[in-house]
This record gives C-alpha cells, structure tokens and sequence, in this order.
C-alpha cells in the first residue's frame, strides 16, 4: 500500500464522502462481515502478533481477538448511528448522527491484532473510513489483520479505500498523517510520547493515559478468590493490558493469609537484594518508565534476565515495598508479571498507600478492590482518581469490558483530565458520532410573562427575582 | 441509462440512478469513448442521480484533469450528492451547482 500521504488522506476523504449516504442497514451489514472475518482468523492472527512481537502468550491473544470482534460487536450491534437516533416529543429535541470522518488509528505493539480490530469495527459502524498506523514492532500482524477487514467489508458493499494501512512508518509519516487537515479524529493508543504528539497535532483526539493499578485486598474479601482472580489478570498475556495490577495492598491482620495464598499460586517474593536486581532490569533509570526489554515476558524469562534464582514454574514476581516513587522503581507501571506488595496497619494507611500508587503515573485509568464491604468499597472508590473501579474482578479484563461486568467492551480507555484525556469512558462506536440536535419551540410559558425588566434592576438579589417569577402566574 | 449530447465542442452528459463502484467503471468507459479531441467543455448533468462512489469522484477529478477546470462543470445536483461533494472537499475546485 502506498504511503505517499496526500494519496492516503485524499483516499479516505472519497470514502468518508461515499460513506455518508450509507443507511443503517447497510452500514450494520459491513459491521457483521468485519466481525466474522476477524473473528474467524482470531487463531492465526493472535500467532502472528506473537511471533512478530515476542511478546506475550498466543492463547491470550486468542481471546484478546475474541473481546475486540465478536464481544466488540455484540456491544455495539444494536446502535444505532445512522440518521435519527433519538426523538424526544416532550422536549422537542431530535438527534440526528453524522460521521466524523476519516480517522486515524495508532496501533501498540502489546494489543496489536485486537487493536486493529476493535478499531475498525467501531469506525465502520460510525461510517468513517480509518487509517491503521502500527507500531514498528508489529505491522505484518496489523497489516493482515487490517487487510483482511478491509475484504470482508468491501464485500459486504463498503467504500473504496474505507480502511487503509501503513506499511512502513517513519516518525516523520505518523506526524504528518496527524496534522493533516482532512483527518478527523486519532484514536491514540500508546505510548505517553506518541499520544501526546497526537493531542498536540491540532486534530481532535481520543487518546489514552498509563496506568498504574492499585488492588487493595480489603480485610472482609475472599482471599483464595481474590488472589486467583489477581493471577488470572495480571498473568493474561504476560500482564500487557495497561488496566493490569501493579501493586496489591493488604492490612497486616490477613497479610500472612495472601501471602500464603500468592505462594501457593507461584509468586515468587523477592528479597532486598533481588528487587535491586530486578529495578535494573524492569526500570530504566533514566526515565524511570519500564524497560521494554521485559514487557509481556514470563517472569521466570525477567527473572533469569534479572539473574534472579526463580523456580522455572514461578507465575509473577512480588517484590515487598515499604513506600511509592522513583526510589522505589518497580512501584511504577510495569506491563509484565511483576507486582509490587504493601503490607500496612490500618484501612487508612491502605487507601492511602493505593492514593499514592494511583497518583505515581497511573492518574484517571483504572483501580481494584476485593472486598464484600460496600461501604469500604464505596470509600476507596470515591479517594481513588480512576476512570475504572474494578470490584472482585479481575482488573485487565474488568476494565476492558464485557467479560465480568457491563462495561463497553474497548481497547481504548479514557482516563478523563488526570490523564489529559477528554474522557473516562472506555471509548467505543458512540464516541465516533457527530450528535446534531434539531431543536423545536417548546415556549416555558411563565418565561415568557415574566416582566423581563426585573434583571435590569442591580438592587434586586436572585431570591427576591425567583420570588416575583414564582408569583408570575 | 445515461445520455450524451455534443453541441459543438461542449459534451453534455445527462447521468441516472445510482453511480456506485460497479456502475463507474461503466461509466468510465463511455466518458473515454465521448471525450474526443473535438471536446473542449464537459458538463455532467446529476438531476437524476441519488448516489455518487467514490470511484465516480475519482472519475470527476480525473475528467477536470484532462479537460481543465474552466471548461468542467456539475449541474442540478441533489442536496444529498452535494453534500457528498463538500465531503470530499471537491466543491472548492469544482464548480458544483
């Protein structure tokens, strides 16, 4: 495909226009021939993210595959985003739903196949044309899996040129693309440099913020549940989802049950001397962001690469903290299966402990509890600055969606103003609307009577005004 | 089924229906056929016309490329195709009525 990028955006400029006389029906039919297609290749396109990246597990990817297409799908099936989506007699209010169009869409090399997808599918069922720009480290997976989309829709009756792809991305390219006075939207998964580079190019983004996952195992919670619930989690793909745990919390009076239970699951726990030899491999120092050397590795591979004498069976490596911040590397976000561990006195110190986490680079993203306290959970919820409150749920697939709870399905989760997003929502195909509103007279009849001169009057104070406008009638 | 009249050198093309990706080509091949050499204007008549591809605005952007800018113009237009147009951001450099 080319990548002269006036050919790519005078492209999708055609198919946005094309795409706009498209009807519902129409529009949901490419929708479900994009779904079965990626659908049906979620086992060959999550082996070659795999091998391409050499990051995390295939099997994962797998299912990763599955939530981005048939979970994707099923959340957004039933919207409508065509024409009238809403009509209110009562207020007089008619919503009216218009396509952004074109979009570009940054790939990370952690989620890439479903990222694709999941980004596809909620464009085309807006009826914008995308753009796909992969991460370096993975553009043969995305490039199928774009082209592959790309065939089941034209198929189904799309547009010409309704997804395109690059296939060799230089800096210089993915900047131009961004700044480019067609482009409508970016949807900005990745890295904190690249998103921010999007939200700096002048074109609306949807983008993302880092996370870094407090879990607080509250003293009333299931402890053989909750530590299962946190391997299943932080284990998936080698911990890649950016909602993973990062720091489990415990108050000292059950701290020797979870650690019973992390054993019992292989956890590793680390001594002194082991953390400091796993900060400089987990950590660079520099920049005191993970090293992406270990991300998505099993822990017995960062372990060796740590020099780390772990059990070749060992499932997550748990390294005992006493405080947060850059002197304490590992207590920042590390997507691979690495955990830092706090063990604290009181409910408050807990909380506070996770407040720190919480503000240590994962601002806005995603927080988790275990614990059948309702209002201890409320509590935590409400001193915790997070777009996602995950409760006795595992937190990467809690906050992706559609697995244990009722979330919308997504790969691209807001992190609202803390994480210099413009929401909390996980975004999805409702984000990608323009909502016009016809609206009609609906006269408020006691307005209308009353003596609008009364404003006029500096000495009368807004009680006496609401007075005389009560007294209207 | 779309019309053709020469008047001269002017090339009037009455087009109807829906002008999707497999009509264009069709499409294509008649507008090569009647531009001739003798053909100094071409004008596309979209009175009948309820849906343009965008291989029919590849056709438009390639025939005011051949003929020149001055002596290419869209008449009747229906609000729906011509917001089609302002879409594809061609209306600046066409002159669509």
């Amino acid at each position: 495909m080319t990548e002269n990028i006036d050919q790519i955006m005078q492209n999708a400029t055609l198919a946005a226009a094309e795409y706009t006389q498209f009807t519902q029906e129409q529009t949901d039919k490419i929708v479900k021939s994009v779904f079965e297609a990626a659908f049906n290749n979620r086992v060959m396109l999550a082996k070659m993210a795999q091998n391409e990246t050499s990051i995390g597990i295939w099997e994962h990817k797998v299912l990763k595959n599955v939530v981005a297409s048939q979970l994707v799908y099923e959340d957004i099936r039933n919207l409508k985003t065509v024409g009238i989506i809403n009509e209110d007699e009562e207020t007089g209010i008619v919503e009216i739903a218009q396509p952004m169009g074109p979009i570009l869409a940054i790939i990370p090399v952690t989620n890439p196949t479903s990222t694709v997808i999941f980004k596809i599918l909620i464009s085309l069922k807006a009826r914008n044309p995308i753009i796909i720009c992969p991460s370096k480290k993975a553009i043969n997976c995305c490039s199928e899996t774009a082209r592959i989309c790309y065939e089941a829709a034209i198929n189904a009756g799309a547009p010409q040129d309704c997804i395109q792809w690059l296939t060799s991305v230089t800096r210089e390219q993915t900047q131009e693309l961004m700044a480019h006075k067609g482009l409508a939207l970016i949807l900005a998964t990745g890295g904190s440099g690249l998103v921010k580079s999007a939200y700096s190019s002048g074109t609306p983004t949807l983008g993302v913020g880092a996370g870094n996952v407090p879990v607080f195992i509250e003293k009333s919670a299931d402890i053989p549940f909750a530590v299962e619930q946190i391997f299943f989690s932080k284990t998936f793909d080698n911990g890649t989802i950016c909602a993973s745990e990062q720091a489990i919390v415990v108050e000292k009076e059950i701290a020797d049950d979870v650690v019973e239970e992390f054993k019992k699951c292989k956890a590793y726990f680390l001594n002194h001397d082991e953390i400091n030899l796993l900060n400089k491999v987990a950590i660079d120092e520099t920049s005191h962001l993970m090293s992406p050397g270990i991300v998505g590795r099993s822990a017995f591979y960062i372990a060796q690469k740590a020099g780390i004498n772990a059990p070749e069976d060992v499932r997550i490596l748990v390294a005992p903290m006493k405080s947060v911040g850059t002197e304490f590397p590992l207590s920042s976000e590390i997507l691979a299966p690495i955990l830092a561990f706090y063990v604290v006195d009181t409910f408050e110190k807990a909380i506070n402990i996770c407040i720190n986490l919480n503000y240590h680079g994962g601002v806005g993203h995603s927080a988790s509890i275990f614990s059948n306290n309702d209002e201890k959970i409320k509590y935590f919820a409400i001193h915790m600055n997070a777009g996602r409150i995950c409760v006795n749920i595992p937190s990467s697939h809690g906050a992706v969606g559609g697995m244990f709870n009722k979330l919308s399905p997504s790969f691209t989760l807001g992190c609202g103003t803390g994480g210099k997003n413009i929401t909390t929502d996980n975004v999805t195909a409702k984000h990608l609307i323009n909502i016009q509103r016809i609206s009609r007279r609906r006269p408020n009849e006691r307005f209308m009577r009353f003596d609008l001169s009364c404003y006029l009057d500096e000495n009368l104070k807004a009680d006496e005004i609401n007075e005389l406008y009560n007294k209207n009638f | 089924m779309n019309k053709y009249k020469k008047n001269n050198n002017l090339l009037n093309c009455v087009l109807t229906g829906r002008i999707d990706t497999l009509n264009s080509s069709a499409f294509e091949k008649e507008i090569d056929e009647n531009i001739k050499e003798d053909i100094t204007s071409v004008v596309f008549d979209l009175q009948e016309v309820d849906y343009i591809s965008s291989a029919f605005l590849r056709i438009v952007i390639k025939t005011v490329k051949a003929i020149g800018k001055d002596n290419f113009s869209i008449i009747n237009v229906q609000p729906s195709v011509m917001k089609v147009f302002k879409i594809a951001n061609l209306s600046e450099i066409i002159d669509v009525k």
